[in-house]
């Protein structure tokens, strides 16, 4: 009476697939560099046709953008300033919510962490979480970026390129997040900048 | 503590067009489930529990019992605890199969959040005292919490503490909620049964409702003309109503009418439904069965989950958005608290010229933010072709641009005297591109693509 196995893992963007295993773990958490280019990158697919968003600690999320790259915004909702209340708000909206997109504040203490992965992880939530994160299911991070279309005085910034990287066990992977998503990477194999943190 | 197996199939219902067709399907699971399990409780539809000592004695042990019972759909988890309540969570936790050993569950059930006793009045309560996980619900002493929150309080501090008692088997309810009514002729057809039975139904409810009773599961027993019977425990992620009970009967009868027949016909196969009793198999006080304890279909779960977040950080705290019309980015946005309808001033389909072009942004700033910007010398928006602007100073932090372009005129209310402004976009070396918006006489950051 064994069925196929269902793969329960979420889709994504294409360019993001081969970097974290073929898909979102339900109940996984994914530790991003400060990106919400790449935060909708890891969202949008998954929730293209069900599934809720919620957006926590970011007030100025472009909207139009979450509405650009395919989430409904009827399943989509932003919780801007959790403040005090970050682990509380994050932990609810684990249950019910299929990705939690969140900022993560100043010295959340790994008890607090684990009790959110534990909710995440019974509730089959995927928490994406720009930030640093102790074990977190995999860590990407945006190591270089085009802006095409414009140039010193004139053109109009049409596209953006995004390497992004994620380091498993020591492996290391890149992909090319185009934005908007359903653009082509420019195949133009310029040199990508490569950045350095700057403080 | 009894132990009590859990299949859940997660997201059962939402894959189907109708409840009802959602059920049918379940219904096959169930009847694979019933070949070896006897008792078996429907929760709701895509979720099933039943006492787990039959099932280990079958199979030889709780581990082997839940990997058989999986094989019942590929997707199906296994959850094993004691009692019902940890038994449900740890079906919701499970990958594919998770037995919480006799005597964790409370341990199980510690990290999990308050809002997961299904009383947003209790969880609020709880919240205010500094109580955010059923664990530290548990840690409260019971003579207190009785005190301090009465009969109903006392029954979810034993959730929390992973002594939930509820039966699997149909324990005692006086037979006077119990409602038989019979059909002569005998009746074929779904819809007939229910046209038939709609009064009763609501009189079985509403004789319940009067002794300020709520009925959560409910035992539909079926006789057809040839004399057979069909039984079944309906329960219910809330509370029964009248059209609740009358859709289980439905499905009942669909389910005996697929039994007896391979082609999906509306009619039951020439064996007609002659009697059909409907009774209560739990009462609870109605107060308690407000908000389900088993997760309503998903829209009510967000509701009930937001409005909790709501009841922290405020009624403004969590935020609907839509899109509408504008010529600056932040005009677009449009927030609406959670439960309110949105208030569209701009139509989004009209033309709006002097809105940014093409590619849309993934960080607008609300509030313009004020920010320099450098060439050699300042550069005020009024010079703004003055020269090349190479530095972005926003917060006494420098950014090196790379590229830049603009300015486009935007034009805001000039009919009122409103003045002309410009729009820039630069590229910094970190890659980020910037969206600047000039008001009079200073620059503001519009947006950022990050």
């Amino acid at each position: 009476m064994e069925g196929p196995r269902v793969d329960p893992r979420l889709p994504v963007h294409s360019a993001l697939a081969p970097l974290i295993a073929g898909g979102l773990a339900p109940g996984g958490i994914y530790s991003i560099s400060p990106s919400l280019t790449l935060a909708l990158g890891l969202t949008a697919t998954a929730v293209s046709e069900s599934g809720w968003v919620a957006a926590v600690g970011f007030p100025h999320l472009g909207i139009e953008a979450v509405q650009e790259c395919g989430v409904s915004l009827d399943r989509f909702v932003s919780i801007p300033s959790p403040k005090a209340h970050w682990a509380t708000v994050v932990g609810a909206v684990c249950d019910g919510f299929t990705v939690v997109i969140a900022r993560v504040p100043d010295g959340v203490s790994p008890a607090t962490a684990a009790r959110i992965a534990a909710v995440a992880r019974r509730t089959g939530a995927v928490l994406i979480v720009l930030g640093d994160w102790p074990s977190a299911t995999a860590r990407l991070e945006v190591v270089g970026v085009r802006n095409l279309g414009i140039s010193d005085g004139h053109g109009l910034l049409l596209g953006r390129d995004i390497t992004v990287r994620s380091v498993t066990r020591g492996i290391v992977k890149t992909g090319v997040l185009p934005w908007p998503f359903d653009r082509v990477v420019e195949p133009d194999i310029a040199p990508v900048r490569h950045l350095k943190a700057v403080t | 503590m009894t132990r009590i197996l859990v299949l859940d199939i997660p997201d059962w219902v939402n894959s189907f067009d109708t409840e009802a067709e959602a059920h049918r399907q379940f219904d096959d699971i169930i009847r694979r489930v019933e070949d070896t399990v006897p008792l078996v409780r429907v929760i709701c539809t895509g979720r099933i529990a039943m006492n787990a000592r039959g099932p280990s004695r079958y199979y030889g042990s709780e581990p082997a019992a839940a990997t058989a019972l999986r094989a019942a759909h590929p997707a199906a988890r296994i959850g094993i605890a004691d009692g019902l309540y940890a038994a449900v969570f740890a079906a919701q936790a499970a990958h594919p199969v998770l037995v919480v050993p006799p005597g964790l569950s409370a341990d199980f059930l510690a990290p999990m959040p308050v809002t997961q006793l299904g009383d947003p009045d209790m969880a609020d309560l709880l919240f205010r005292l500094g109580v955010t996980t059923l664990g530290g619900f548990a840690a409260l002493d019971a003579v207190s919490v009785q005190e301090r929150f009465g009969f109903s309080g006392e029954r979810l501090h034993r959730l929390a503490r992973g002594l939930d008692d509820t039966p699997i088997v149909p324990r005692d309810i006086p037979v006077t909620y119990d409602r038989v009514t019979e059909f002569e002729p005998a009746i074929t057809r779904a819809d007939e049964l229910a046209f038939a039975l709609r009064a009763t139904a609501d009189d079985f409810i509403d004789s319940i409702a009067r002794d300020r009773l709520a009925c959560t599961a409910v035992w539909v027993t079926l006789t057809t003309e040839r004399g057979a019977t069909h039984e079944r425990c309906w329960a219910h992620p809330t509370v029964f109503t009248g059209a609740d009970v009358i859709d289980r009967v439905r499905w009942q009868l669909d389910s005996i009418a697929r039994l007896t027949t391979d082609t999906s016909t509306e009619g039951f196969a020439g064996d007609g439904i002659v009697r059909v009793r409907i009774a209560p198999d739990q009462l609870s006080p109605q107060s308690r069965y407000e908000k389900g304890i088993w997760g309503a279909p998903s829209h009510d779960r967000i509701h009930s989950v937001l409005s909790r977040v709501q009841s922290i950080l405020g009624h403004e705290g969590v935020l609907s958005v839509t899109v509408g019309g504008g010529r600056t980015l932040a005009d677009r946005e449009i927030f609406s608290p959670w439960g309110d309808k949105p208030v569209i001033n701009h139509e989004p389909s009209r033309p709006w010229p002097g809105s940014l072009p093409a590619l849309v942004p993934t960080t607008v700033y609300r509030t313009g933010t004020p920010v320099e910007l450098h060439g050699t010398a300042p550069i005020p928006p009024a010079e703004v072709l003055s020269e090349a602007p190479r530095w972005l100073v926003h917060n006494g932090r420098q950014r090196e641009l790379i590229a830049w372009s603009g300015p486009w005129p935007l034009h805001e209310r000039w009919w009122d005297g409103g003045s002309l402004n410009y729009r820039l976009q630069a590229v910094d070396t970190m890659g980020t591109a910037w969206v600047l918006l000039s008001a009079d006489d200073t620059w503001t950051i519009e947006a950022r693509y990050d």
